[in-house]
């Protein structure tokens, strides 16, 4: 197990090399920089902008260039942002715990709902509640997420009920712990809402087709033939079944987290790395932008890694070796 | 007796991928020795997974072998090109085990069969009229759809589209074992009947023995890629050599065999399982050898007839 | 001495859109304790859902219209699905054809021997007594700890053997529990079944589609054709002397009764549909001795020698045995 995962997380190490050339290259074939438009402002001197192209590096070849932001990876330095002149790394430490936070809760909300409404519904198939269950699902999954997002602002700036924006209130400066983390969660529930009102029908029907799809089977039929009482039959034998093919699905939801929730977090105002890798790519804030995209990377791999080994866990007929 | 058909040191190994990107390799068909007499029915039996099915579709060239030749009418079909072999194709066909699988499905039976008939439309619409009655269907299934066939009915389809062509080989891969015994019995019939109309000679693949028994003229059976004993039907039914050509005719008759089973790597492809094995068996594979006339085995320590 | 299994008058019809479609009609046959009756029958005939109907474990359009089954002198008719959960299991067993789905993917062998265990063991107690099960079945301990797809098909049926026979049954369900293997694998899994019948005493129910094989293994014989039972009897005399047409024509569909070029004498025509079942006697289109009588009624069983058959040639005004 061991072997695979060093395996496989070596394999990683030239895709990420290919990726972020490629990207590198791609930003350079843009027309224009970030110093494109300062160029054109008549207060700031041709000199001061030489003397700032030189400073990050701009003025060599972009292979030179690609391999001192390399370089600097790999002492985990993540550059500078041209646009707000502080440490990358500074900047997206914080977006991507408001990013991790959102996507956590989502994901977490999402699989909570999901499973148990997807069995519940597999149970009641053909019933009433079944088709209303499905009835929703079905609206869920063709409404985009970022109009159920706009959706719930509305209805929040309506009600003002929820906070809409940021992660945090006037107040929070001077606030115990607890308040703190309690403004927070509230300033969450928003996207984290439309983020999980917009995954949870795809989620639920493939639940409940897996769940039916498992009570079909002929194991079922072994299991009552058996005796044994339907708890068992149902959260036992077909549950296990049903559940498998859903992990694979949870490791590729982890590695989709930036690019999941960046509409969403940008139609709520949600401070996280959304926002920050689009402004990034529009104001062409080159190295935050490869910051960012590394890190987008490294969650894929991470996510592919844990949905490979969860199924490993899960289902006994797979083996690493 | 005339050869119409021979496998020359026939190998195919495949190589598969695990979820994992592994390769596994797997040898279907080990160094294969065959021929097929015109006229004849050679029955090829084993159990599931002996690579019986790719010898037959490997002779026909769908599959191509991994080593050795394979000879039709005396030519060396194995290099030839996907182009030059389709002028070969019309001279042998093959029925599968699954028609509905194999027949596609929104070709009506007309179509079906006009595809693999040459000549021009009225040529190729009477022969399809005659073949369809010729297999037992009638003139109105002409513009049916696969799936409004019952299963013995899809059979006869499949069996008179293989015949469009006008083929001198039919290789029949298990068409009788998705059907019911009384369908069963229809088809075989039907296979006897083409037989001795079109001067078929038959490659005629099956798990059971009995149905081979009934057609075949010679018995050649196949375990785990290794084809263990060929010969005349009555001889293998009645004193066959290899251990397991008699586990096998001893189970058709429902007696049971003792089975061994000892782990071995190497040697023999029988010797996990052989009541007689002797320490040459643990080293190598015994070739087919030739005991008898028209007689082979492929065994150390041949039962019955041999010393 | 009361049977182990008594079957009574089952009539079985699927519910589905417009019109029930009648399945099983007027099926009887009992079963003592230490015997084995075939059910012997085409694909369509009705001899899986005979077997689902004695344990109720039919698909949700299926629906028992009478009848009554009788298991070691208990009515089940009229129990209830918690009431069934404890006759299945523990007084009968179910062994099926497809060994690879009938076992969970998922539990390992030993997990799901043990979970079928009904009478309260300690852990060790129960352990002991899958390992004793799995010897009798001729697997190894090492097994207890294997997941399905580790075993071949042969152990893999061993394994729902023992699975079936835990807890002691005193009847044994097995429902083509050899077509999906090899041959020399399903020798001997009868073989084995045959010993643990003699060994536990058990009445074995065996469905098979193989008339041959059930000559072979079983004490008496059932044809099932179209949802009937058409001839029930002591083996040797159904399968020696077959009385109904359908048996005698089925016998003589088997490939190994001629002689090499000789033709089968077959079956015209195909299995019957049960949505468009023939008028009469379901089998008359296709029978060689059929009558005017045989297109607008149905037959009832009548007794010739030992065995039971639906035939009018042998009962209501015609005396004389045909072909004397």
């Amino acid at each position: 197990m061991r072997r695979y995962i060093v395996r496989r997380v070596l394999q990683f190490v030239p895709l990420l090399f290919g990726m972020t050339l490629l990207s590198f290259l791609i930003i350079h074939l843009a027309p224009g920089d970030y110093f494109t438009q300062l160029k054109m402002n008549p207060q700031i001197s041709p000199e001061t902008i030489a003397a700032m192209e030189r400073n990050f590096g701009l003025d060599k070849p972009v292979l030179v260039q690609y391999f001192y932001w390399v370089k600097n990876i790999l002492t985990f330095n993540l550059g500078e942002s041209f646009a707000y002149h502080v440490p990358n790394a500074f900047l997206i430490k914080e977006r991507l715990l408001n990013t991790v936070a959102l996507s956590v809760f989502s994901i977490m909300a999402t699989w909570m709902l999901a499973i148990p409404l997807g069995i519940y519904a597999a149970r009641k198939k053909g019933c009433w509640q079944e088709t209303v269950l499905s009835a929703a699902a079905y609206v869920g999954i063709s409404l985009p997420s970022f109009f159920i997002a706009m959706l719930l602002v509305f209805l929040a700036a309506r009600t003002m009920v929820l906070p809409i924006g940021g992660t945090t209130s006037i107040f929070w400066t001077g606030a115990s712990l607890w308040e703190k983390f309690v403004d927070y969660l509230r300033h969450l529930l928003l996207p984290g809402m439309a983020l999980t009102l917009a995954g949870i029908g795809s989620l639920y029907r493939l639940m409940k087709n897996n769940f039916l799809e498992a009570l079909g089977s002929p194991y079922i039929l072994t299991a009552r033939a058996k005796g044994l009482p339907p708890v068992l039959v149902l959260y036992k034998h077909a549950l296990r079944n049903a559940v498998n093919p859903m992990i694979t699905i949870f490791g590729y939801e982890l590695s989709g987290i930036l690019s999941g929730a960046a509409l969403v977090e940008i139609i709520t105002n949600w401070p996280g790395m959304g926002r920050l890798i689009l402004d990034a790519v529009l104001s062409q804030d080159l190295y935050l932008v490869m910051a960012s995209l590394l890190i987008g990377g490294f969650l894929l791999i991470l996510g592919n890694l844990i949905a490979d080994i969860l199924l490993v866990m899960a289902d006994p007929r797979i083996r690493l070796r | 007796m005339e050869t119409l058909w021979q496998l020359n040191q026939v190998t195919k190994v495949y190589q598969l991928q695990d979820p994992f990107g592994r390769t596994v390799r797997v040898e279907a068909l080990a160094s294969i020795n065959l021929t097929g007499h015109r006229g004849q029915t050679l029955g090829l039996v084993g159990e599931s997974g002996s690579g019986k099915s790719t010898l037959g579709k490997v002779l026909l060239r769908l599959v191509p072998p991994t080593s050795g030749q394979i000879f039709f009418r005396g030519t060396d079909l194995t290099g030839l090109s996907e182009t030059r072999l389709r002028l070969w194709r019309k001279n042998f066909q093959i029925v599968f085990q699954d028609p509905y699988r194999s027949l596609n499905p929104r070709l009506t039976a007309g179509d079906l069969l006009m595809e693999g008939i040459p000549g021009s439309y009225r040529e190729r619409v009477v022969r399809a009229r005659d073949l369809l009655l010729k297999v037992g269907l009638s003139r109105e299934d002409f513009y049916r759809l696969p799936h409004q066939f019952s299963g013995g009915q899809r059979q006869r389809l499949a069996i008179a589209r293989a015949l469009g062509p006008g083929p001198e080989l039919l290789v029949c891969d298990e068409p009788t074992s998705n059907l019911d015994l009384s369908i069963q019995a229809q088809i075989l019939n039907l296979f006897l009947e083409l037989k001795q109309d079109y001067a078929l000679t038959y490659l005629f693949i099956s798990h059971n023995l009995k149905v081979v028994e009934f057609l075949a003229d010679r018995i050649a059976v196949m375990y785990r890629g290794h084809l263990v004993e060929v010969g005349p039907t009555a001889l293998i039914m009645k004193k066959a050599c290899h251990p397991y050509s008699r586990a096998l005719v001893a189970s058709a008759r429902y007696q049971p065999t003792r089975m061994f089973a000892r782990p071995v790597r190497a040697g023999c492809c029988y010797a996990s399982f052989c009541p007689r094995g002797q320490s040459q068996c643990y080293q190598q594979q015994p070739p087919l050898q030739e005991i008898a006339p028209d007689h082979q085995v492929a065994c150390f320590l041949p039962e019955g007839n041999a010393s | 001495m009361e049977k182990t299994l008594v079957v009574k008058n089952l009539a079985l019809a699927f519910h589905q859109e417009r019109r029930p479609v009648t399945i099983l009609a007027g099926v009887e046959f009992e079963i003592s304790s230490g015997e084995t009756l075939a059910l012997v029958g085409e694909s369509g005939s009705g001899k899986t859902l005979t077997a689902l109907s004695i344990v109720k474990l039919l698909p949700p359009q299926a629906r028992l219209e009478t009848g009554e089954v009788r298991l070691n002198g208990q009515s089940l008719t009229s129990l209830s699905e918690r009431e069934m959960e404890n006759i299945r299991g523990r007084q009968v067993g179910l062994v099926f054809q497809e060994p690879s789905a009938y076992l969970n993917p998922v539990f390992t062998i030993g997990n799901q021997i043990e979970e079928a265990i009904k009478s309260s063991l300690s852990r060790k107690e129960k352990k002991e007594r899958v390992a004793q099960m799995l010897a009798e079945v001729g697997l190894d301990e090492k097994h207890y700890w294997h997941y399905p797809h580790q075993l071949s098909g042969g152990m893999q049926q061993r394994a729902l053997i023992a699975m079936a026979l835990i807890n002691h049954p005193s009847l044994l369900i097995a429902d083509e529990p050899t077509t999906s293997l090899d041959v020399t694998t399903a020798v001997q899994i009868i073989s084995l079944i045959k010993t643990l019948i003699k060994k536990h005493h058990l009445a074995l129910l065996f469905i098979s589609h193989d008339i041959a094989l059930a000559h072979y293994f079983a004490d008496r014989m059932a044809v099932m054709y179209a949802g009937r039972l058409v001839e029930i009897g002591p083996t040797r005399t159904v399968f020696n002397s077959p009385r109904h047409p359908y048996t005698e024509s089925l016998i003589a569909c088997l490939p190994e009764k001629y002689k090499p070029g000789e033709k089968i004498r077959a079956i015209p025509g195909t299995v019957p549909d049960f949505a468009n079942l023939p008028s009469g006697c379901p089998f008359h289109p296709r029978c060689h001795r059929r009558m005017e009588r045989c297109f607008r009624e149905e037959p009832e069983m009548f007794p010739v020698a030992s065995a039971l058959v639906r035939c009018f040639l042998y009962g209501n005004s015609v005396a004389t045995e045909p072909g004397n």
